[in-house]
């Protein structure tokens, strides 16, 4: 587990290199293990990856992994107002909370969970895709139309590649590399790690203030707690979003950055650096891989890429995912919530403890860090495909992020329409050739879509109204 | 090949035709696959896979990954490389172009680049008879229906109104049950744009779907437990194809029938024809995980590997273990292995055009 979680802690701190990334270089030591300990190792690594991605986003404004995007938001201009040490000890405690919170549902629901995860038929899924969409697309930016067309610009970037139900590839030319598409960790990166490293560049300016790195590291504890209740509701959103297969878990700190400004009285900071919108994403994104497991142990259906990893290194064990971790397996399963549990404990005190040294590398001027973390990300979108593709989806995304940045077009929606396209082809297309026109009239189908008309007309109200004070 | 039921017959046929193969007469025979040359003594042999880690091709990869090491010869390391893309064509790509061929890499075959292959894909660069077969390993599936149906029998469905199957895609594993309806001539609607095997089960239990396939791993982890509660019915297996291209029970599934025998019953003959075919093609292409050496690898290196197997499958807690990881079903060596998939790479145009024909009939799908 200990081995794990240094891995862990290593894969999540280098920006691009996520759970996938970790689950395939410990798959190897794996066989021949007692599968108690394997399985610990395994998921002691996913436990702490989403506590250890924080430290590039705040610090740098790069994604750790896909489940650390929305904490750049309010975490990089935190860092920039010199309040990293804040922002970083308000994520970690509340990804800590997160972490049992999402260990303890996992705990709880196993032996109830197989109703609920066969609730949602695939018209229901499409509704719940659909409104992660429009919360999203709204909430990032100031105004709510260019967040509904950046939007359609990630749906359309996705459209790259291989149809789901078909054997037809679009838009692929004769180029095989774009026969999958583009890889999200390369989108996640180019839009949001390239243009701050450019304009890091352009200022040479150091990454973040230097004196106050080290201090309110009380404060951000003391943050986590003051909002309890956001830390807990957004750890309920990560479980259930997590618990949803193909829901994903790259989505499940957007959705929870939107509830957090939604729910908030004061909306004004946040963007400019609230700590509220560190401690929502980032309590959920450690929250979703109890949620994550719940699909994968009980139908053998991975919700992420991460538990697909997992579910192989499972199945080398000699285990079989399915209704027997209830039964006879149960030991594992126990096993996985423990280490769960304790992996977030151990992860979270690790990283306070790692906290000083990597918080003054952000101090060192950009001229001589930049180049550096351009090879650090560089190898990350290369280990993607190892196909020279990457490298060149990587420079062209790069400066399409960087574009969307000057202009001030939202970064966030184009991310979330590239991540929930798939799910909204694939649920729409089986909806319709499966029931026709009937679907539209399930009454959950109708009370989800009211939901989504209703958060857009209030999104773009709230917006306008904003706008015309500024 | 003469119908040859033991290892050791089958040994000294293999051994055999490899003689033959080499161009040295019988009487030296023995000698050309009986031993190691120790080709791989403190090496590492890689085992390129193209899809990402975690899947089921994969994870027969790191099981012969995990154990074959000793029987190569001392110190030798066996990894698995990934290089995935283009559902496995983009990594078998690679292995034709770019891969030495100097015995330290051998590929892995599965489903996903076999129908490319099959179909005629133009992103495909490589051709499996242009390679050594080393060894192969055939794994079934099993076709189960909704309790909800009321039915008990296979010959049943032909009663049913109204029988839903759900799909990936045309070309996905699961492709391998719809050869079976096409070969048993069974009205059925096929749902397609589920991500994989799994949401096709989902849906089965929520309704979404009445029909469904499951290979032999997931259905006994998954399925069994619904048919002892009642709520699923299993109907017939796909079966497998044995070392003389005999499609056979399944051994992890020996009291069902095959698709062959529910034909039998039907019709009161065995299939033939173009429609059976078609589907042995489809059966071999999506069951079947093999590895395959370069055709101009040193010949020690071969030799090595397929003795290696050879030992393997002789070795009691070798085959212990790979019932326990990969289910009741046998490792065929060399020829074998290459007799097991010659349905689908000897595969006729008039069976291609068939499938072509009757997919685009059916599903208005272009493979």
């Amino acid at each position: 587990m200990l081995l794990g979680i240094s891995v862990g802690l290593v894969v999540g701190i280098l920006p691009g290199l996520g759970g996938v990334v970790g689950m395939s270089l410990l798959l190897p030591f794996v066989y021949g293990m007692d599968p108690h300990a394997a399985t610990a190792m395994l998921i002691g690594m996913a436990a702490v990856i989403a506590t250890a991605d924080t430290f590039p986003s705040i610090l740098i404004g790069v994604p750790g992994s896909a489940g650390s995007q929305a904490t750049i938001l309010d975490g990089y201009p935190m860092a920039q107002q010199g309040k990293a040490g804040r922002a970083l000890s308000a994520a970690f405690s509340a990804s800590l909370i997160g972490g049992l919170v999402g260990a303890l549902v996992l705990f709880a629901i196993l032996p109830i969970a197989r109703p609920l995860v066969l609730a949602f038929q695939s018209p229901h899924l499409f509704m719940l895709t659909v409104l992660g969409l429009c919360v999203v697309g709204l909430l990032a930016g100031k105004y709510p139309f260019r967040g509904i067309l950046a939007t359609l610009i990630g749906i359309m970037i996705a459209m790259l590649g291989s149809a789901p139900s078909t054997v037809t590839f679009r838009f692929v030319g004769d180029s095989v590399y774009l026969m999958d598409g583009i890889p999200l960790a390369i989108l996640a990166m180019g839009l949001f790690a390239v243009p701050e490293i450019i304009d890091l560049l352009a200022d040479n300016r150091a990454v973040s203030k230097v004196k106050e790195v080290s201090s309110g590291w009380k404060d951000g504890v003391r943050d986590t707690f003051r909002n309890r209740w956001l830390v807990l509701r957004s750890a309920a959103l990560g479980v259930a979003v997590g618990a949803i297969p193909g829901l994903g878990g790259s989505v499940v700190d957007w959705l929870s950055y939107g509830q957090a400004v939604q729910s908030a009285k004061d909306k004004s900071g946040f963007g400019k650096g609230d700590v509220r919108g560190v401690i929502a994403p980032e309590s959920s994104n450690n929250a979703k891989e109890g949620g994550s497991l719940i699909p994968t142990m009980l139908f053998g259906i991975p919700g992420s890429g991460t538990t697909a990893v997992l579910l192989g290194g499972l199945i080398l064990l000699g285990i079989q995912p399915g209704p027997s971790m209830l039964t006879s397996d149960l030991s594992i399963t126990l096993t996985i919530v423990w280490t769960l549990a304790l992996a977030n404990v151990v992860g979270a005190f690790a990283c306070f403890l790692l906290s000083r040294p990597i918080a003054r590398l952000s101090t060192i001027p950009a001229a001589k860090f930049a180049p550096f973390l351009l090879i650090v990300m560089m190898v990350g979108a290369y280990q993607n495909t190892n196909q020279w593709g990457d490298l060149i989806a990587f420079i062209v995304i790069g400066l399409f992020g960087w574009l969307l940045k000057t202009y001030d077009w939202p970064r966030a929606p184009v991310l979330i329409g590239f991540v929930l396209a798939p799910s909204i082809e694939r649920y729409l297309t089986i909806s319709a050739s499966r029931y026709g026109w009937s679907w539209l009239t399930d009454p959950i189908v109708i009370i989800i879509g009211v939901l989504a008309v209703g958060v857009v007309v209030a999104g773009v109200r709230a917006k306008r109204k904003g706008l015309g004070e500024n | 090949m003469n119908n040859a039921r033991h290892h050791t017959s089958r040994f000294a046929r293999h051994t055999l035709s490899l003689a033959v193969a080499a161009g040295l007469t019988v009487g030296v025979a023995a000698n050309s696959h009986a031993e190691l040359s120790g080709f791989y003594e403190g090496e590492t042999l890689e085992i390129l896979t193209p899809w990402a880690p975690g899947g089921g091709a994969d994870t027969w990869g790191r099981y012969i990954a995990g154990t074959i090491g000793p029987f190569l010869g001392d110190d030798v390391s066996v990894q698995v490389v990934n290089r995935p893309g283009a559902g496995g064509v983009q990594g078998t790509n690679e292995f034709e172009l770019r891969t030495a061929s100097d015995g330290m890499t051998v590929m892995l075959q599965s489903a996903g680049q076999v129908f490319p292959f099959m179909y005629g894909s133009s992103a495909v660069r490589y051709d499996f008879r242009d390679y050594e077969p080393i060894v192969a390993m055939a794994q079934g599936g099993v076709i189960y229906a909704s309790a909800d149906l009321g039915i008990d029998e296979p010959l049943e469905l032909w009663d049913v109104d109204e029988l839903i199957y759900g799909e990936v895609s045309p070309q996905a594993i699961g492709s391998m049950a719809l050869a079976a309806f096409a070969l048993l001539d069974l009205p059925h609607d096929a749902i397609f744009g589920y991500e994989s095997r799994g949401p096709t089960r989902l849906a089965l239990e929520q309704g979404e779907t009445n029909l469904d396939f499951q290979t032999t791993s997931a259905y006994t982890s998954n399925v069994e437990p619904l048919v002892e509660e009642g709520t699923a019915v299993p109907l017939f297996s796909l079966g497998i194809i044995d070392t003389d291209g005999e499609l056979v029970r399944d051994p992890a599934f020996p009291d069902m029938p095959t698709v062959a025998e529910v034909y039998e019953e039907r019709h009161g003959e065995a299939p033939s024809g173009v429609a059976w075919d078609a589907y042995r093609a489809v059966l071999s292409a999506g069951s079947i995980k093999m590895l395959w050496a370069k055709a101009d690898a040193p010949e020690d290196s071969i030799n090595d590997l397929r003795y290696a197997f050879e030992q393997a499958r002789q070795d009691e807690d070798f085959i212990a273990d790979s019932e326990a990881a990969n289910g009741p079903y046998e490792w065929l060596v060399g020829d074998d292995a290459y007799t097991a998939m010659s349905a689908t790479l000897e595969i006729s145009d008039e069976a291609l055009d068939y499938l072509r024909d009757t997919f685009k009939e059916r599903y208005d799908a272009d493979l």
